[in-house]
């Protein structure tokens, strides 16, 4: 009897602790599902935006080549030959004058018959005829067959009116332009994958019009669209509901299973041209920082609880002690509140690791702002050498903090795909000034021969992201500065080519130096992350090892090329390759500092900053520009101060936007919207922040804000924009 | 302690379990043992055979190369509306083949037929040819063999006895007709009985109308069902061009009704200089024996416009029935590709008449098709426009020209429309069957269905005796109501001809054993649903490792009397084997005008209302 009584004294308590394990083992479970949810989700959103990107790239090449057929058809209008050879003629002509650029393409003439005709003669009656028989002027489609050798991608064009041929008369009715399908290469290519992605063209009926990839072509199927139906899908999802989403939003993505390995594939229409294009990755080399963190967060998780679970069959074995002695129960809630302390420390620092990221743009660039503005006005204050040395080095080490910040946030942001580029009209020939200028700036305190050289363009407005460009730019002749020792040289040339067609020209950037240079076997890895030459000759060189690999996907993403050579104790030089699409100058909008600066005498501003120290630098260099600022602590006051002065007390309104008890997107919609105030709908209220991001600028635009700011502010930016708004 | 040690073991090895996650997803079932128990039973496939080219050495190379395998063969009608018919029984042959197609025509088929679209089979094809058979969706039921080419034959050393250039357009080809019809010899002759010369003919004289981009569009809304009428603007220069071709050439009504071998004994004998063909006519019928012959492309107003006509030889597909065995589907497109690769489209070109379409095929092209490879070269090779109605109607409609009945392309252009608006002939119930008879072959029954047919076709001929080879049945006889259409396909095909004659007993067992000693022949015995049937008499005889002896012929269980004479009627093909067997007899004299076993379904169940005669057991094979 006592024997069952002692069973039955620890039985509660065992079965609570295995409650508990279980409870906890499903949590996990729980949380594995909802992470490889969240993990899948963020996966194909990151491929999504990949292809909508080569998408882009895709449309605008293809809309390139469609410029050269319009060309073609009216360089061929009116023509009439003696005979084929005569025709042959013209086409080798055509071929010469529009095709010099585009490697790859050929051009041929078809008759009434469906014979084509090629620079080197009639090559018989085209497979493909079939293709234009739909009504449609204009087709697109991927071809191989046996009339013409190698697979090309053809736009084909009904002329305008039919060309004739000899004396009877054969008439020529289309006028197609065959691109080598390896040429078009360069426009869905994408290096994001590690050179993994497969790439498909799919016909309409599903069926495949051309595969590329370095590796064996996994689906090995005509019918693709077959194939995918009959994959195994991982998240019970199914090729029905893809191509439904596909149908609905153009673009749709999954994994599945082939040959046991996991894959994600991404599918876009290309409307235009009857076709789809499809990206299968192996899952592995999809997002690998975003799975490496969700398994990171996993494992911590699971040893966390695995931790937990332990402390539960200590707490079980306590609480048998705490039977036999009444002092045990005092040991048990002290065990407990230890382990609700753990639990809270745990989860909290998992919830800062997912909000790092996000974080970390705002709150270092807000202290960054303070550090760098108020080093910049000490330095004003006519110090003396000894406190001017150290400013200098505070200066120094500050923008070096912000290169780091700004490198890692760049690297993770370009793999998730959320980098956007913003093309504008822009002189490009200033972009390179500008960078000729920060670099004679970097060389202050070095003895380098800096030579700048750029051709001449009497058409220099484009439209391009000078931002970008003048980051790749920089971060290299940044690298040869760092690189080459003093007494060494570094050029910097720059010229400019005519690009596919006549609105495009190509910008050839050029820069040498005699530094160090860098081994062979570095080369290959130079624009891989955290690449860094090991040798001590490089160690005294700081950096994350991340330049160059932003750098290159710079370059990709805008469509251009980067080459160097480089050899050791010899030097180095990078080439950079970017098109250029061509745009007219008056689209340039154009603000000389100096008179904007003149013009900002007695500008009345309202700035709304919650931080003391970002706000008292602001006021200092505004009203050193002639500007009376008026501060709020927050976006509330921000509202009451505007709305409880008359208008025109304030030209214009600089916002932050992270501020407490109402954010700067708010307190805009607020001014905005006031009743009694119509000046409110119209004061310009520029965005001053440390959310530096593309999608920061349009939320600001959204809010109802007419321009954004990035801090650390650059006065020039500052003085440039509110006097743009002023104009208005 | 140890309980505790226990569980904590439990949870460290349940944490470590769950650590792993993130893994991959595992592929269960995707390579699955193959389970099939193996027996001794041969699997049987039953595969459709279009015509009775197929039995020649074919059916022999694909018994000899899949010995696992009891095939059954049968002589299907050459439509894709066969297979229709017996898709409504629920009755598909495990392989189907047809040269008669048109996508528009097998799209009906698509629930009934595998997709071949995803196989290593269709991967092997040229992606432009394939593309012509697929549908819509991607998928594919259909492969073809290889290009049978058509055009003019021309007997060269004629054109040679009487200076008469060979023609290199159309009009030096009209001026050859003059020239031969100058000296009474006829310039062009074919046989416009048949409807596949009459659109043949028609297409082919105006191919560069049909090849124009006018020409093209047409076709593909024609194909695409979304127009279903001759374009006018197409059309009609293509009735002017053929009335034109009739007045140059001098057909008329006498050419309507030219049959099948009329024309090319014309051809073999000197009487004619020219004929319509295909390469393997080329090598059937060369001249006067010695004559050297040549294949010329149709021709157009300019060399540039002269084009070869061509289809493909045959098609073929797979049910979809026991496909979902992966077992069965392997062996069912394993004896497809067998079909297709070099080997089979040897056995089916004779490797030198025709054009592959597949990559790894090489057919040489014999010497009288030299004319054809600059064409080749040029892809100036037309595919004939070959819908079941096109068939039909460019027969009516070109015999309606021949024998003066309409006058005018316009006329013609709108006979033909007309037709096609009009529904389908054949189409309503005219017979009742009241007993269903298996084609199966056993060794006890042999083949019922072909006894029945074989029992009824000597009572309606009232002949003595009848031998026919059983797969002339193309299917089981199913009890039910019947249209004329589909009471024709139980025995229709373009290769079964009657042949009449006069036998001793004696000549009956050389029959008998020259027939089941055949090989390289279209009546050739390859396996037992290829032996023959008989109505009269009984047959035993024993299966041997190479094939069938025989043992005794008899009469109701009495030795046949080989010194009587009987009138017998074979049924069978009439070129190779009947001339070959007769030969072997020494017999001359056959009639081969009777009619065919599809006439005596229609005048039996049809005409007079009755029922096939009961089958019985003919055979006895050891």
């Amino acid at each position: 009897m006592k024997e069952r009584k002692q069973t039955t004294k620890y039985l509660l308590p065992a079965v609570f602790a295995m409650i508990q394990v279980v409870v906890l083992a499903s949590g996990i479970l729980f949380m594995r599902n909802s992470l490889m949810k969240l993990t899948i989700e963020e996966r194909s959103s990151q491929l999504e935006e990949m292809v909508t990107q080569i998408q882009a790239n895709l449309d605008s090449g293809l809309q390139t080549h469609w410029n050269l057929v319009a060309g073609l058809n009216n360089a061929v209008q009116g023509n009439h030959s003696k005979n084929s050879q005569d025709v042959s003629d013209n086409i080798a002509h055509m071929e010469n004058d529009f095709c010099t650029d585009l490697y790859g393409c050929r051009v041929m003439l078809l008759d009434e018959q469906g014979t084509a005709y090629l620079s080197d003669g009639p090559a018989g009656i085209w497979y493909d005829i079939s293709h234009l028989l739909d009504g449609e002027k204009r087709h697109t489609f991927v071809s191989e067959t046996d009339t013409i050798d190698g697979s090309f991608l053809v736009f084909s064009q009904e002329l305008d009116s039919p060309i004739t041929m000899g004396e009877d008369h054969v008439r020529f009715t289309h006028i197609v332009l065959l691109k080598d399908i390896q040429t078009v290469k360069q426009y869905y290519t994408t290096t994001t994958y590690g050179g993994s992605a497969a790439t498909y063209v799919i016909k309409k009926n599903g069926t495949l019009a051309y595969f590329d990839a370095d590796d064996d072509d996994v689906i090995g199927a005509r019918n693709i669209y077959k194939a995918l139906e009959e994959a195994e899908y991982v998240q019970g999802r199914s090729f029905d509901m893809i191509k439904e989403q596909l149908d609905r939003d153009g673009i749709a993505a999954a994994n599945i299973m082939l040959n046991q390995t996991e894959y994600y594939y991404c599918l876009t229409s290309l409307d235009n041209y009857d076709m789809t294009l499809m990206l299968l990755i192996p899952a592995d080399c999809v997002a690998v920082s975003t799975m490496d963190m969700m398994n990171s967060a996993i494992r911590t998780g699971v040893i966390f609880i695995s931790a937990m679970a332990l402390l539960i069959l200590l707490v079980f074995f306590s609480l048998i002690k705490v039977q036999r002695s009444s002092q045990m129960v005092k040991l048990e809630q002290e065990t407990n509140k230890e382990l609700n302390q753990l639990r809270m420390v745990a989860e909290s620092a998992n919830a800062a690791k997912s909000t790092f990221l996000n974080n970390m743009s705002h709150d270092i660039r807000t202290p960054m702002n303070a550090i760098i503005g108020f080093t910049n006005i000490a330095l004003k204050q006519d110090p003396n050498p000894e406190v001017r040395a150290c400013l200098d080095k505070i200066s120094d080490s500050s923008e070096h903090l912000l290169t780091l910040i700004n490198d890692v946030l760049d690297i993770s942001r370009i793999e998730s795909g959320k980098i956007q580029f913003m093309p504008a009209p822009v002189d490009i020939t200033e972009v390179a000034d500008t960078v000729a200028n920060i670099t004679q700036g970097f060389l202050s305190d070095r003895e380098l021969n800096f030579n700048f050289a750029q051709a001449t363009l009497e058409a220099p407005y484009v439209l391009a992201d000078a931002v970008r460009i003048r980051e790749v730019l920089v971060n290299i002749l940044g690298n040869a500065v760092k690189f080459t020792n003093d007494g060494g040289t570094i050029t910097f040339d720059v010229s400019y080519h005519p690009g596919a067609d006549e609105q495009h020209i190509v910008a050839c950037y050029s820069i040498a130096d005699t530094g160090v240079g860098m081994s062979e076997e570095f080369i290959e890895h130079i624009f891989d992350e955290f690449s860094q030459e090991e040798n001590s000759a490089r160690t005294k060189y700081k950096g994350t090892g991340l330049g160059m690999a932003i750098t290159k996907r710079y370059v990709d993403l805008m469509g251009g090329t980067i080459c160097v050579e480089s050899k050791k104790g010899i030097g180095s030089t990078f080439i950079v390759e970017l098109p250029l699409e061509l745009t007219g100058g008056e689209k340039v909008r154009k603000q000389d500092v100096s008179s904007a600066t003149a013009k900002l005498n007695g500008v009345k501003i309202l700035l709304a900053e919650d931080n003391d120290l970002n706000a008292e630098i602001a006021t200092i260099q505004l009203e050193e520009c002639g500007m009376r600022v008026t501060r709020a602590a927050d976006g509330k006051e921000a509202v009451e101060v505007f709305a409880n002065h008359p208008a025109a007390t304030f030209d214009i309104i600089l916002m932050d936007v992270m501020m407490p008890t109402m954010n700067g997107y708010e307190a805009t919609k607020a001014i905005r919207s006031l009743d009694d105030r119509p000046d409110g709908r119209t004061i310009p209220i520029i965005a001053m922040t440390a959310n530096a991001f593309a999608e920061d600028v349009q939320a600001s635009l959204d809010a109802g804000m007419n321009g954004h700011l990035s801090k650390p502010i650059v006065m020039d930016e500052v003085v440039r924009t509110i006097a743009g708004n002023l104009e208005r | 302690m140890k309980k505790l040690l226990s569980l904590l073991l439990a949870v460290v090895t349940a944490a470590t379990m769950l650590t792993g996650c993130g893994g991959q997803s595992s592929n269960s079932g995707a390579t699955g043992e193959n389970s099939t128990p193996q027996t001794d039973k041969k699997e049987k496939v039953v595969v459709a055979c279009w015509g009775n080219q197929m039995l020649d050495t074919y059916t022999q190379y694909l018994c000899d190369l899949f010995p696992q395998v009891e095939f059954e063969f049968v002589l299907a009608t050459n439509s894709t509306d066969y297979y229709r018919f017996r898709a409504d029984h629920d009755d598909m042959p495990d392989i189907l083949s047809v040269r008669r197609f048109a996508l528009k025509d097998a799209v009906l088929l698509k629930d009934y037929l595998y997709d071949l679209s995803n196989t290593e089979l269709a991967a092997t094809y040229y992606g432009s040819y394939l593309d012509s058979y697929t549908y819509d969706d991607g998928s594919v039921n259909w492969l073809p063999t290889c290009a049978e080419v058509d055009g003019l034959i021309i007997n060269k050393t004629l054109f040679d006895e009487y200076n008469v250039p060979i023609p290199t357009d159309y009009a030096s080809f009209v001026a050859a007709c003059e020239a031969f019809e100058a000296v009474g010899i006829r310039s062009f002759v074919s046989d416009f009985a048949a409807d596949y010369t009459c659109m043949e003919v028609l297409q082919g004289a105006s191919i560069p109308m049909l090849q124009s981009i006018e020409g093209r569009k047409w076709r593909q809304q024609y194909e695409s069902g979304a127009t279903h009428e001759l374009s006018e603007e197409v059309w009609l220069p293509i009735f002017e061009n053929f009335f034109d071709f009739k007045e140059n050439v001098g057909l008329g009504a006498e050419d309507a009704a030219y049959p099948n071998r009329t024309p090319k004994d014309m051809f073999s004998e000197g009487k004619a200089a020219m004929f319509r063909g295909t390469g393997a006519d080329v090598i059937t019928f060369p001249g006067r024996g010695q004559d050297e012959v040549l294949l010329l492309p149709y021709f157009g107003q300019t060399e540039q416009d002269n084009w070869y006509l061509t289809y493909p030889t045959f098609q073929i597909a797979a049910s979809n029935k026991g496909m979902d065995d992966p077992d069965r589907e392997k062996l069912i497109l394993d004896i497809m590709a067998a079909m297709v690769n070099q080997q089979g489209q040897d056995h089916i070109s004779y490797g030198k008449n025709m054009v592959p379409y597949k990559k790894d095929v090489t057919l040489e092209l014999m010497p009288e098709m030299d004319n054809l490879k600059p064409y080749v070269e040029e892809n100036k090779l037309y595919i004939r426009l070959a819908s079941n109605e096109m068939f039909r109607i460019s027969k009516d409609v070109v015999q309606m020209i021949l024998n003066g009945e309409v006058q005018t392309a316009k006329e013609a252009l709108a006979a033909f429309n007309k037709e096609l608006a009009g529904e389908e002939p054949g189409t309503e119930i005219v017979a009742h069957i009241d007993t269903y008879y298996s084609n199966d072959f056993t060794p006890e029954h042999g083949n019922q269905a072909a006894s029945a047919i074989a029992n009824t076709m000597r009572k309606l001929s009232g002949v003595d005796l009848v031998f026919m080879q059983a797969c002339y049945v193309a299917n089981d006889i199913y009890a039910g109501d019947y249209s004329q259409k589909d009471l024709a396909y139980i025995a229709k095909n373009d290769g079964g001809w009657p042949g009449l004659m006069e036998l001793t007993g004696d000549q009956i067992y050389t029959l008998v054993e020259t027939t089941l000693s055949m090989t390289g022949n279209r009546g050739a015995v390859c396996n037992d649903s290829t032996l023959y049937v008989s109505s009269g008499f009984e047959m035993d005889m024993t299966k041997t490792d190479s094939g069938y002896t025989l043992n005794a012929l008899t009469m109701e269980g009495k030795e046949l009397d080989r010194s009587a004479t009987y009138s017998f009627l074979i049924y069978g093909e009439r070129d190779w084997y009947m001339s070959t067997v007769m030969e072997e007899m020494g017999v001359s004299e056959v009639d081969t005008t009777g009619p065919k076993a599809e006439n005596y379904l229609m005048q039996c169940l049809v005409e007079q209302g009755g029922q096939l005669e009961a089958p019985t057991d003919y055979i006895i094979l050891r």
